[in-house]
């Protein structure tokens, strides 16, 4: 009896085991090679972003070593600078804003055109980088509103915002809230309850925006070739 | 399983049913009380110790509940089109990593070295300064007028609409054919009629230059309760011109920042 | 006092280290965590009964979370996993549902 039992029972079990649940195991399998294939991809990426260090320190040293390659070099830093492809250190301020809180309407809450006129502001105040919670302002970067949340430069963004601006930290403060921009703020806060935060900082680092490839704008036939004043040899790129 | 605690040889404990409450000399909640104020029978630490045991297990099964499956909603065919887009973008990734290869060890060859390097600058400082508005560019584009008889159109609007143009990827975005227009540019409105742009008076009408893929400008500007819509709202008109060549020809001095410097991570 | 306090450190503990659960584990652990729930909700009642003995309550700790454990390790070797398991849920229950019903009784008189 308990012979038959036994057999009963394995033979159930292999059963069960051969013919394992499809759906549950294809769908678990499925999930495990997405994941597996993540996980490729970040040491794809991971080792793409060595090479480009790598690279970029190489081109520094081959640059080093002529004269046209140091006046590029400069050349490259200043533009990196003002477009926002390196990363910029200096004093300024920081201005943190946030919803109001227990915001429940849209009005209470920070809306794009109300970062955009802040970011205005600061431009015009003498600002020389700003970065929004780490994002680079370049002059490819929208800020938007997206369905929950407000991107910059297609990056989604959390509250609280935080809008770090590289100038005189003295004076940008006070002039700020002269500008059109600082005004419509100081008015948000009074009406809506909006939180606005000016703090002076002495020192920040603003990240470096991705170095974008430009698909439709190049440079008109006239200046190829004509670029920074290289050595006699150098005619440019062609 | 064995009835917890009365121990597998007592009978089942009182059935607070029908017998009448159990003749102790203090109550159960008196007797609950009491523990609580006299810590430290083993009974007590013992209890402890599987109550930690319990909270723990109990805290991390809600959290990994809770954390688990990203897909879990996604069905078979959901799956397999993230493989597919995760599949794709490594290959993109191999690409320029097999390229990058390449580009090193151009440079890492000394008589080619400086050459190669010199060429990536340049190539580097023409899209660079595109960006920052220190060169000129041409490319396809839009070209967008804006008329405003009624003098409504002020900063609010433009601003808006250089969002809606980067957005839609323009590269290099020109007003007036006057003022370039990149991160650092400012709009103010003024008194009366146009308005300033990095200090720069312009006129109505405002002319916008935008490189970038004519179509996708276009939309982006035109599409239904868009940019030009809130311009015919304070009664001003958008023209949206799609066109194969759009100069960007007005350029930005280049000044060396007062207060920024880039930051070393040599 | 000190259970209570066992219990809070256990939970804070859980939330602090963030553990992961290792895939092996995954399906026993709900299991578990209602079986082991179903050995202390008796265990107060036996105390307020008057007839608490820790060492009772090691042992059914221990087993209620062992013998469930096996039960689904069954059920899932048999093929009847999911049917298994919510009978054993349903049981823990009911088990659960009745002692404290009785600790009601004590605490409230009601």
């Amino acid at each position: 009896m308990l012979l038959a039992f036994g057999l009963l029972v394995a033979t159930a079990g292999i059963q069960t085991a051969r013919s394992a649940d499809e759906s549950a195991t294809s769908r678990a399998s499925l999930i495990k090679q997405l994941n597996s294939r993540k996980k490729v991809l970040d040491g794809e990426r991971a080792q793409l972003q060595r090479l480009q260090a790598e690279v970029a320190t190489a081109q520094k040293r081959d640059l080093q070593a002529t004269r046209a390659g140091r006046s590029l070099q400069q050349r490259l830093t200043r533009l990196g600078l003002a477009a926002g492809t390196l990363p910029a250190k200096g004093p300024g301020i920081q201005v943190v804003v946030d919803d109001a809180r227990g915001a429940r309407s849209y009005q209470q809450q920070v809306q794009a055109t109300d970062l955009v006129k802040l970011v205005n502001g600061l431009w015009q105040v003498g600002a020389e980088a700003i970065a929004i919670n780490g994002q680079r302002l370049t002059s490819l970067s929208p800020i938007r509103d997206a369905a929950d949340a407000i991107t910059v430069g297609f990056s989604s963004l959390r509250r609280p915002y935080r809008v770090s601006a590289i100038g005189n930290r003295d004076t940008m403060g006070a002039d700020l809230l002269d500008t059109a921009g600082g005004r419509a703020w100081v008015t948000l806060q009074s009406t809506f309850g909006l939180q606005f935060d000016v703090e002076t900082k002495e020192s920040m680092v603003l990240p470096a925006a991705k170095a974008p490839s430009l698909r439709s704008a190049h440079l008109p036939p006239r200046l190829r070739g004509d670029l920074p004043q290289g050595g006699p040899a150098d005619r440019g790129t062609g | 399983m064995p009835d917890p605690e009365t121990g597998p040889a007592r009978a089942p404990g009182p059935d607070p049913v029908s017998d009448p409450a159990p003749e102790r000399a203090t109550d159960g909640r008196a007797r609950l009380l009491g523990a609580l104020r006299r810590p430290g029978s083993r009974g007590q630490v013992v209890a402890a110790v599987l109550l930690a045991a319990l909270g723990f297990a109990a805290v991390t099964q809600v959290r990994a509940n809770g954390r688990d499956d990203n897909y879990v909603g996604a069905r078979q065919g959901d799956l397999v089109q993230l493989i597919n887009n995760l599949s794709l973008a490594s290959q993109r990734t191999e690409t320029e990593i097999a390229q990058l290869q390449s580009t090193r060890d151009a440079l890492g060859n000394d008589t080619e070295a400086r050459r190669t390097a010199i060429d990536r600058a340049q190539e580097q400082a023409a899209t660079l300064g595109i960006l920052a508005g220190t060169l000129p560019a041409v490319g396809p584009g839009v070209r967008v007028t804006i008329t405003d008889t009624r003098h409504g159109v002020g900063t609010n609007q433009l601003l808006d609409g250089l969002q809606e143009l980067r957005d839609a990827g323009a590269e290099a975005i020109e007003l007036n054919d006057q003022v370039r227009v990149v991160a650092q540019t400012f709009l103010q409105d003024r008194a009366g009629s146009g308005i300033l742009v990095d200090g720069t008076v312009l006129e109505p009408p405002y002319v916008i230059d935008a490189i970038g893929d004519p179509h996708t400008l276009a939309t982006g500007l035109q599409f239904a309760r868009g940019f030009a819509d809130e311009v015919e709202g304070v009664g001003g008109k958008v023209s949206v011109k799609e066109l194969g060549s759009v100069e960007v020809s007005s350029t930005i001095r280049p000044e060396p920042p007062k207060y920024a410097q880039p930051a070393g991570t040599r | 006092m000190i259970a209570a306090v066992g219990l809070l450190l256990g939970v804070l503990l859980g939330l602090l280290l963030q553990p992961t659960v290792p895939v092996w584990l995954d399906p026993y652990l709900p299991i578990a965590v209602v079986a082991a729930l179903d050995a202390v909700f008796g265990a107060l009642r036996a105390f307020l009964d008057g007839i608490f003995d820790d060492k009772v309550f090691v042992v059914s700790f221990v087993s209620n979370v062992l013998i469930a454990a096996v039960i689904v390790y069954l059920g899932d070797k048999l093929g009847v996993g999911g049917q298994l398991s919510t009978g054993v849920i349903v049981v823990l229950g009911i088990r659960i549902f009745s002692n404290v019903a009785a600790i009601r009784r004590h605490l409230f008189h009601a």
